[in-house]
């Protein structure tokens, strides 16, 4: 009996021997595939459009830097309706779009959830059930009819318009059920003792239980930024007056491809890695943030 | 009136100043639009924009006789067709993403490395990848398929008909599938370790510890990851609009798109935009039963979804 007990112990580690090879090797393919193509956009960036017709995906021999500057200088911007957008129009709109979009779609949410969670109103339950329907709700095809609202509404090319009606359903999905349940783990003795020292509403809100939250709602900002930084669709479909740099870099690209068969494709590459810069440098900086544990109210979550 | 009395109202008038923004944007944004979907459906409209009349069915016969045709307008039948097929293939995403997940989580050779190269494309912006891997595919691919494996005619295939759906359906499952190797990675981190040490001194084997402890455990992110899927079966676009713009090849065509390309088309002609309308509302009355019948399955094995 206890041979056969070993036999079987001896086979099941070679089998989780077998599967996890397996996973490795599946591991390091996907991986070589994710990079693949980042290198070659890195050493196409770098080379002259001579030595990439030659060579199109080998290491760059001579590294050109100048490429990143040509793109930057000379070929990000956009023609629309007769105007020229330079470079610092792309960035000024890209700067506005995102830090416009991610503040007050993370105020909404943040604001939303902290009344929700913390207070006993008339339609509390209501609202927090609808939230929940609405995450699973598959409304399909309404684009027709938000185009017509938006041309009659005037949200249709006015930034200041798309950004303060982004937030549609702010009681609904992931990051508010985040909140919500953060707000919850808050003991109710910070407010109360607040309350009996005689502070507002507001004040409570604003001054003794935000403060809590904030590595909370930094991340979400964080990424809501940089999902913003990198939307070229709403320009393409909502702003065509206020393009960013990403539909700069979209719009150039596909100039470049129809126009000159890929002949511009080192300075294409040069334009998505600067596209790409911010938000690593971003993400980089916001490491200790997005990798901590999120401490609410002492807390530790 | 009573401190107590006052006191409630401040609180109410507090609660509903916070509110009042938020419920107007709903009630005009979500409500007012999904109102005006429905309605347009039943109505005519000129190239302006303005009702020409009430069309009763006549939108809805419209779709079904574009579904219905066998060339009259194609696109709309293979939308669909390869809207399901796009939401079955990418179904095996999710076993897959959970075996690497719980293969990183028991910390394979190598397993910080592929955790940190698996991130990459959560840092570098989607859009960027998206249009780094188009051009790669048709630029690099070729030369590096004909030097490696000699393959002199190795084709572009985001430009060869048969094989641009296959293509961009592989880049909608290789892009995807890091996503959810990083949340089931960060779900089965924060399982109670005691959990897993019982479970091994009752002599659970690496596999048991995965299909009876790990899976069950984090089964309320899967359904959820699965019931999302399923309530965009007829809104996800994938890649095409970055790869093609409003022009993409009739074969790869999915209903998301479908919607992007007629109405971006179509922005100074409105007399299109009640079939599309109507065409939505079938789809969403196919899709909320399918949702909640999904919803009810899932909430017999794992009740926290």
């Amino acid at each position: 009996m206890g041979l056969f007990k070993k036999r079987i112990q001896e086979q099941n580690t070679l089998f989780v021997r077998i599967w996890k090879t397996i996973v490795v090797v599946f591991l390091a393919i996907y991986c070589i595939s994710l990079l693949v193509p980042l290198i070659w956009m890195i050493f196409t960036s770098l080379k002259d459009e001579v030595s990439y017709t030659i060579d199109n995906f080998g290491f760059p021999k001579t590294m050109i830097f100048s490429n990143y500057s040509d793109v930057l200088t000379k070929y990000l911007y956009v023609e629309q309706n007769g105007f020229r957008y330079g470079l610092d129009v792309l960035f000024t709109n890209s700067l506005i779009l995102s830090f416009g979009f991610a503040t007050w779609g993370v105020a909404n949410i943040l604001f939303v959830a902290y009344v929700i969670s913390r207070y006993n109103f008339i339609g509390k339950k209501f609202l927090y059930n609808l939230g929940l329907i609405l995450m699973v709700l598959p409304i399909v095809g309404t684009l027709p009819a938000t185009f017509k609202m938006y041309r009659i509404f005037g949200i249709y090319d006015n930034m200041l318009m798309l950004i303060l009606t982004s937030s549609t359903a702010p009681f609904s999905g992931m990051w508010f059920l985040i909140f919500y349940n953060s707000f919850l783990t808050i003991p109710k003795d910070f407010t109360e003792a607040a309350e009996i020292d005689g502070a507002g509403y507001y004040r409570i809100m604003f001054q003794i239980v935000m403060p809590m939250i904030i590595p909370v709602a930094a991340v979400l900002y964080v990424l809501n930024f940089i999902s913003n930084w990198n939307n070229y669709g709403v320009c393409l479909y909502w702003l065509p007056s206020y393009p960013n740099i990403p539909y700069g870099m979209y719009v150039f690209q596909m100039g470049a491809t129809a126009g000159s068969g890929g002949a511009g494709m080192t300075l294409i590459m040069a334009g998505f890695t600067c596209v790409m810069l911010p938000t690593v440098l971003l993400y980089i900086a916001s490491q200790k943030i997005m990798n901590s544990n999120f401490v609410v109210g002492g807390i530790k979550m | 009136m009573t401190q107590k009395l006052k006191n409630n109202l401040k609180k109410h008038l507090f609660v509903y100043s916070i509110l009042i923004y938020p419920l107007i944007m709903f009630a005009v944004f979500w409500v007012g639009i999904n109102f005006n979907s429905v309605i347009m459906a039943f109505q005519y409209y000129d190239k302006m924009g303005n009702v020409t009349g009430f069309a009763g069915f006549n939108n809805f016969i419209e779709f079904f006789k574009n579904l219905a045709a066998k060339s009259a307008d194609i696109t709309i039948r293979t939308g669909v067709i390869n809207s399901i097929r796009t939401f079955c293939i990418g179904l095996i995403g999710y076993p897959i993403s959970v075996i690497v997940a719980y293969c990183l989580y028991k910390k394979v050779l190598f397993y910080k490395v592929y955790r940190f190269i698996v991130m990459i494309p959560q840092i570098v912006s989607g859009f960027v990848l998206t249009l780094v891997f188009h051009k790669f595919v048709e630029n690099a691919l070729p030369s590096i398929m004909n030097v490696i494996f000699n393959l002199e005619d190795f084709p572009n295939l985001l430009g060869d008909a048969r094989y641009t759906y296959g293509t961009s359906l592989f880049f909608s499952i290789w892009s995807g599938l890091a996503g959810t190797i990083l949340l089931f990675t960060s779900s089965l981190n924060n399982i109670d370790v005691s959990i897993i040490e019982s479970a091994r001194l009752d002599g659970a084997n690496f596999f048991q510890e995965m299909w009876f402890i790990c899976v069950p455990l984090i089964g309320g992110i899967i359904g959820t990851g699965f019931i999302t899927n399923i309530s965009s079966l007829f809104t996800a676009e994938g890649p095409l609009v970055a790869f093609w713009e409003f022009g993409a090849p009739p074969e790869v065509m999915n209903i998301g798109y479908y919607f992007t390309q007629q109405v971006m088309r179509n922005k100074d002609n409105f007399t299109g935009y009640p079939m599309l309308a109507a065409m939505g509302l079938v789809f969403t009355a196919v899709t909320v039963p399918l949702v909640y019948l999904v919803k009810g399955i899932i909430n017999k094995v794992v009740p926290e979804v």
